[in-house]
């Protein structure tokens, strides 16, 4: 048997480390070529656009959910919020676009710290909680002077439209976000948020401060959405509290996330591809039927594929592991 | 205080919920490089007495002391610091997680002392050489009895000078629990002192140097084990309270 000195274990972990990165560089090169094509070649732009976005807030709440076990039914809080920043500061201050995306993502940090005591709940008292404190969001803003958030109307951003721009904004976005959860998966956050989800008080015993590993894996899931808010403002053009906070923006978060497998990388980016696509084909050939089917289909997968496509995978092949981040 | 006391419980009371109290005014002593062990039925609060050792509970009267010094109320990462380590009586493990990582998890306090935290591996690899060989496993993967080695090695890594061990073959098969038993007997020539909670009472009082039997949260009589020997009052006193005549 080959014995391990501490030198050659760290040469090991940094040589998985290198081929990990590797080739997660290579597919980010793939699917940087692929998605930079669809507006050079003329492919469906609105498809692609939220694509991105759905891989995007389905990542991020598998930080939340997968990686630290909260399941935050009002995760569209963050979304909407980012949305609302963006479109205020670009309408109402008059800054570039592109500067307020980083203050979108700011404002779903801040508001992620106003939440932050609600971490103390597990399990469906804080599910439940998150979705009240999204409803309350939703109202605050509604209910703000129309001069500032445009009322039932919403805000329109006018002249600021730039779909091709915006569409590689998102490309941008999107590869940050599957970047810093890669990262996240490797790194020592990543694990001791693992093991504070798995038994806070064996993790508690380990020294982990539980309170700090858990807000800063929730900043993280919180950031995300926040920057795609701002984004799909500024792609539509249009932000109003009914869409901008729509529980069927969480619903699909949950469902593309768990569709592909929590607590993995690829699984929300594989859920996130197979149902948007899912959804694309059913809305072109039963368009009244869509919500339907899709639900349906949905149910279907939990049903048969309980822990999401790449988790069946890799139970199947545990092997794999190695391989799917 | 004698000099080779390293942890105290001074009139210590434990509730659950507020007010189902669980130890009721219990004073137990650690002495240095000794093995220390707790007997008692179920039920009798020996678990509750290591969690508040090791600050996983806090009381609601008394104090809880490190070398004299009040910790009371301090949380269990401190006692790291101070070189207390515990093994819990359920499994500890992150089952996803491999077995290195979960030794290296339990080097969180130190985790930017890259030297030290290969150290500590080194040593829990040392102690328990099945760890190297599984080091990439999921700890999941692996047997009861190798979890619990892995338990102990994370909990050595960290070059304790005291250990609180919480029914430590509790689901061990008998063979492997021997080896356990054996293993802790060392720890003092080592250097490190031991506080053994067990169910096992032939083991724990082989293998203790000092006894505390608690009845129903409290003291019920403690005493150095050759001493238990000795008392053929006590030692009915001990087969009346869990079920094990000691030897004379």
């Amino acid at each position: 048997m080959a014995t391990a000195t501490p030198s050659s274990r760290t040469a090991d972990r940094e040589r998985a480390d290198r081929i990990y990165f590797t080739l997660a560089a290579l597919l980010g090169g793939i699917v940087i070529v692929y998605f930079a094509c669809v507006p050079l070649l003329g492919g469906n732009l609105a498809f692609h656009f939220y694509l991105m976005l759905w891989i995007t807030m389905a990542s991020g709440f598998n930080v939340s959910s997968g990686f630290s076990g909260y399941m935050p039914f009002g995760y569209v809080a963050f979304y909407g919020v980012g949305a609302f920043t963006t479109a205020i500061l670009v309408k109402k201050v008059g800054m570039p676009v592109l500067a307020t995306l980083p203050l979108a993502g700011l404002a779903g940090l801040i508001l992620a710290l106003l939440f932050a005591p609600t971490l103390r709940l597990s399990g469906i008292y804080f599910a439940i909680v998150s979705l009240a404190l999204a409803a309350i969001c939703r109202l605050v803003i509604t209910n703000m002077p129309e001069t500032i958030t445009g009322g039932s109307f919403g805000l329109q951003l006018g002249s600021h439209a730039e779909p091709v721009l915006s569409f590689y904004v998102m490309m941008v976005v999107m590869l940050v976000a599957l970047g810093t959860i890669l990262w996240l998966s490797r790194s020592r956050l990543g694990k001791a948020l693992r093991a504070v989800r798995d038994d806070a008080e064996a993790a508690d015993m380990m020294g982990i401060n539980i309170a700090r590993v858990r807000l800063q894996g929730w900043l993280i899931a919180a950031f995300f959405p926040a920057v795609c808010g701002g984004v799909e403002a500024w792609y539509t053009n249009v932000v109003d509290t009914e869409t901008a906070f729509n529980t069927l923006i969480t619903a699909k978060t949950v469902i593309y996330a768990v569709a592909g497998g929590l607590g993995t990388v690829t699984g929300p980016v594989v859920g996130a591809i197979a149902m948007v696509w899912l959804d694309e084909l059913i809305w072109r050939r039963f368009p009244l039927l869509n919500l339907l089917i899709l639900g349906l289909a949905t149910v279907l997968l939990v049903l048969f594929l309980p822990r999401g496509i790449v988790g069946t995978v890799l139970r199947w092949r545990p092997g794999w592991r190695r391989f799917v981040p | 205080m004698p000099d080779d006391i390293v942890m105290e419980l001074r009139q210590v009371s434990v509730a659950y919920h507020g007010d189902i109290r669980i130890l009721q005014e219990l004073s137990l002593a650690v002495r240095a490089g000794k093995i220390t062990g707790i007997i008692g039925p179920n039920g009798a609060g020996k678990s509750t007495a290591l969690k508040t050792l090791y600050g996983l509970l806090r009381p609601i009267e008394g104090d809880v002391l490190i070398d004299g010094a009040v910790v009371t109320g301090l949380p269990p990462w401190r006692f790291i610091d101070r070189g207390i380590a515990m093994v819990p009586q359920n499994r500890s493990l992150f089952n996803e997680l491999s077995v290195e990582d979960n030794l290296r998890l339990a080097c969180w306090s130190f985790r930017r002392d890259r030297a030290r935290v290969e150290a500590a591996l080194e040593r829990a690899y040392t102690q328990f050489p099945i760890l190297k060989e599984r080091r990439k496993q999921p700890a999941g993967a692996m047997s009861g009895g190798q979890q619990r080695f892995l338990e102990l090695g994370r909990a050595l890594a960290l070059k304790p000078r005291v250990v609180l061990l919480d029914e430590p073959t509790a689901m061990i098969a008998p063979r492997l629990s021997t080896e356990i038993y054996e293993f802790i007997h060392g720890l003092p020539a080592q250097g490190i002192t031991v506080v053994l909670v067990d169910q096992n009472v032939r083991q724990c009082v082989r293998i203790a140097d000092h006894l505390y039997v608690l009845e129903l949260g409290r003291n019920k009589v403690d005493g150095a084990t050759a001493d238990f020997a000795q008392d053929e009052q006590l030692r009915n006193l001990i087969a009346e309270w869990v079920d094990y005549r000691i030897d004379a």
